[in-house]
Formats: structure tokens, C-alpha cells, sequence
């Protein structure tokens, strides 16, 4: 049987790239080897989740509110990994292999802020105007955070954010948690 | 056998509905020599008929080697219709297949789900799931805020050091005026003289 032998191949051809699309990004490898150890504390958020933001209804035609459930609802997720040190997992170099893990050569570093002994990196991807994503490293002796923020990404927004939501936004929130 | 019996029989002869008897009957009736004007054109169809009741054929098997070859027609036909029904069975699965791979998003294909370690999401409650990514979209707009208003110090910096820069021309301007000083100082010496 030729053309059953050459359908196998040809069926096989067209799936390889599927396959090597399939290959993890560098925070799915960290959050596989390090989600639910010890000393680590992980947050997943999926695309899926942002798009139900969207179903969330405020009484009140809230700007603030709107904006904000618009720029979540075009992310496509948010993971944060911290990793805290203790004495039950010392001798972990997180932030070592957080670098080792990351390409960081691919990364634009957006910024570096310095807050007592608190080291934050900001770094960005960058696909033309687009942000793709944004990856965050905090470090301070006890703790180091990774946070990696994906999705279209408008950073004048976020920035925005903590001056105008502070306050709204979290009394959003409570109004949120009462609705249950 | 009167004229309009045979006009009777010959009308639903001509619509099919007449008995094999009733046909004989006309049959015998149009065989007869002296026949009226108006049924001479059917005399022609129905002795026709009667000539052909009458043929032999030779071969008293060629109705078997007929429907023999008839069947064997139809299975050879039958095995044509397999393959055509295969090939269209491949084909519908291959633009199945295309549609797929054109329309639906490579990560929602269950192949891929199968290779990759799907990571679970830590909140099933959309709300607190909101909370969270709200709380970490503050403490990111939190740092890069205390960045950027380190950015402003600079500025100010900045400024401070323009007004110093302006500072300085007004310097420069106080030691010109002082050589002015100096020439009027002169030029008074001079008148002295």
C-alpha cells in the first residue's frame, strides 16, 4: 500500500509544526518545575478567566471601571511565581534560574527601581508597537518574584492605573465581593 | 364489434389502461383486411405488433446470457462506486482536516493539549481571580511609578541646574558691567586730567 505509506508521511508532515508551536514559554517551564513546592507560591490567571471578567456587571456606568475590564479582557495571561525563602528549601538560586530560564537577550529592559533593598526589573517583548508582554522581577533578600503579564499590553495604561484606580478600583472590588 | 367499442378500447389502449385480453382484441380486430378509413393508422402499429409476437429467437439462452452479463455490468459498476465512495470519504476528511488547521486556534487543538502540560488556574472564582489580577496590575503600576517619579527628581534636577546655568550668564553679565565700572572709572580719570 504506496499511497497509505506516503498519506502517513504527508499527515505527518503537516503536523510537525503544530508540535514545535507546542513548545513552552520559559515561565510554563518554571511554573512546571516549581508550582506547589515548597517555599513557592504560584498564581495562574488564563485567557479564559480575563474574557469572564467581562461578564461582570458594576450597577453604575463606572469609566474607571469600563476602562479597566477592557484592558483585562485583552490579556491573555497572568502567571506570578514568588519564591520565599525559608529554612525547609535553602540552597535554591531562584533568581539564577529564573535567568537561565529566560531569554533575556529577546527582552527589552524597560526598567530597574530601587526601593531600600528591593531590586524591581521591569522587562519588556516587543513586536512593533505592540507589547506582548511584560515580565517582572522583584528581589529583596528574603523573596523573589516573577510575574509575567501577556496579552496586548498598554503600559501608559498601567501606569495610569495606580494614580486613578487606587481608590476606585478597590472600593469596585468590595462592591465585587458582596455580590456574591 | 362495433365502431365504438373498438374507439372505447382503442382510447384506453393509447392510455395504457387496456386488459392483455382487450389488446388481443384489437389485436384480431386491425389483422382483418376490410378495415374503415379512420383506424388505417393504427392497422400498421398493432400487425407490427403481431409480426413481432411471432418472431423465434435462435438463441434460447440469450435471456440468461443477458441478465448474466447485465449482472456482471452492475458489479463492475458496484466496485467503481467503492472507490469513488473512498475517494470521497478521504476527500471530505482532508478539507475536514484543512478546516481545522485553517480556523481553529493552534493552542484549542486537543493535540496540543496532549503535549503540553496544561497549567491549571489557581481560581476557579472569576472574582477573586479579578481581585488578584487587579492587586498585580496595581503593584506593577505601583513600581513603575516610583520609577518614573524617581524620573521626576531629575527633572528637577534638571531645572535646578538651567537656573544655574542662567546664573552663571548673569554672572558674566555682573563681570561686564564691572569693566563697564572700570572704563567709566577711567574715562573720569581721564576728564580729571
Amino acid at each position: 500500500m504506496k499511497t497509505q505509506v506516503f498519506k502517513t508521511l504527508l499527515l505527518a508532515m503537516c503536523c510537525t509544526p503544530l508540535l514545535l508551536s507546542a513548545q513552552n514559554n520559559p515561565m510554563d517551564k518554571l511554573f512546571q518545575k516549581y508550582a506547589g513546592k515548597d517555599c513557592f507560591t504560584s498564581v495562574s490567571i488564563s485567557r479564559d478567566m480575563f474574557q469572564l471578567f467581562a461578564g461582570i456587571n458594576t450597577d453604575e456606568a463606572d469609566k474607571d471601571f469600563k476602562e479597566l475590564q477592557e484592558m483585562i479582557t485583552q490579556l491573555d495571561g497572568l502567571k506570578i511565581l514568588t519564591y520565599s525563602q525559608s529554612d525547609s528549601c535553602k540552597g535554591i538560586d531562584f533568581y539564577k534560574e529564573l535567568t537561565a530560564v529566560y531569554p533575556m537577550q529577546k527582552y527589552t529592559e524597560l526598567m530597574v527601581v530601587q526601593e531600600k533593598d528591593e531590586l524591581v526589573n521591569f522587562y519588556i517583548l516587543k513586536e512593533g508597537t505592540r507589547i506582548p508582554e511584560l515580565l517582572m522581577i522583584a528581589r529583596d533578600p528574603g523573596e523573589t518574584v516573577v510575574l509575567s503579564l501577556t496579552g496586548n499590553i498598554d503600559l501608559n495604561y498601567i501606569s495610569k492605573l495606580g494614580k486613578s484606580m487606587k481608590i476606585d478600583g478597590l472600593d469596585n472590588l468590595e462592591k465585587i465581593e458582596e455580590e456574591k | 364489434m362495433t365502431c365504438n367499442e373498438i374507439d372505447k378500447l382503442l382510447k384506453s389502449y393509447l392510455e395504457g389502461e387496456t386488459s392483455l385480453a382487450e389488446e388481443k382484441i384489437l389485436r384480431d380486430f386491425f389483422s382483418r383486411g376490410d378495415l374503415p378509413d379512420k383506424y388505417k393508422p393504427y392497422a400498421d402499429m398493432f400487425r407490427g405488433f403481431g409480426a413481432m409476437a411471432s418472431v423465434q429467437l435462435e438463441d434460447r439462452h440469450f435471456e440468461k446470457k443477458w441478465s448474466k452479463k447485465v449482472k456482471l455490468h452492475t458489479r463492475h459498476g458496484r466496485s467503481l462506486s467503492f472507490f469513488s465512495q473512498w475517494y470521497t470519504i478521504t476527500g471530505v476528511a482532508a478539507t475536514l482536516l484543512l478546516a481545522v488547521v485553517l480556523f481553529v486556534p493552534v493552542k484549542k487543538l486537543p493535540v496540543i493539549n496532549l503535549f503540553s502540560h496544561k497549567i491549571e488556574d489557581t481560581f476557579d472564582d472569576p472574582r477573586q481571580a479579578y481581585a488578584e489580577t487587579v492587586r498585580a496590575l496595581l503593584i506593577i503600576s505601583d513600581k513603575i511609578n516610583a520609577g518614573t517619579n524617581q524620573m521626576k527628581d531629575l527633572e528637577k534636577l534638571d531645572e535646578g541646574l538651567e537656573d544655574a546655568g542662567k546664573m552663571l550668564t548673569f554672572n558674566k553679565g555682573l563681570k561686564d558691567a564691572n569693566k563697564l565700572s572700570k572704563f567709566s572709572e577711567n574715562q573720569v580719570d581721564h576728564n580729571n586730567l
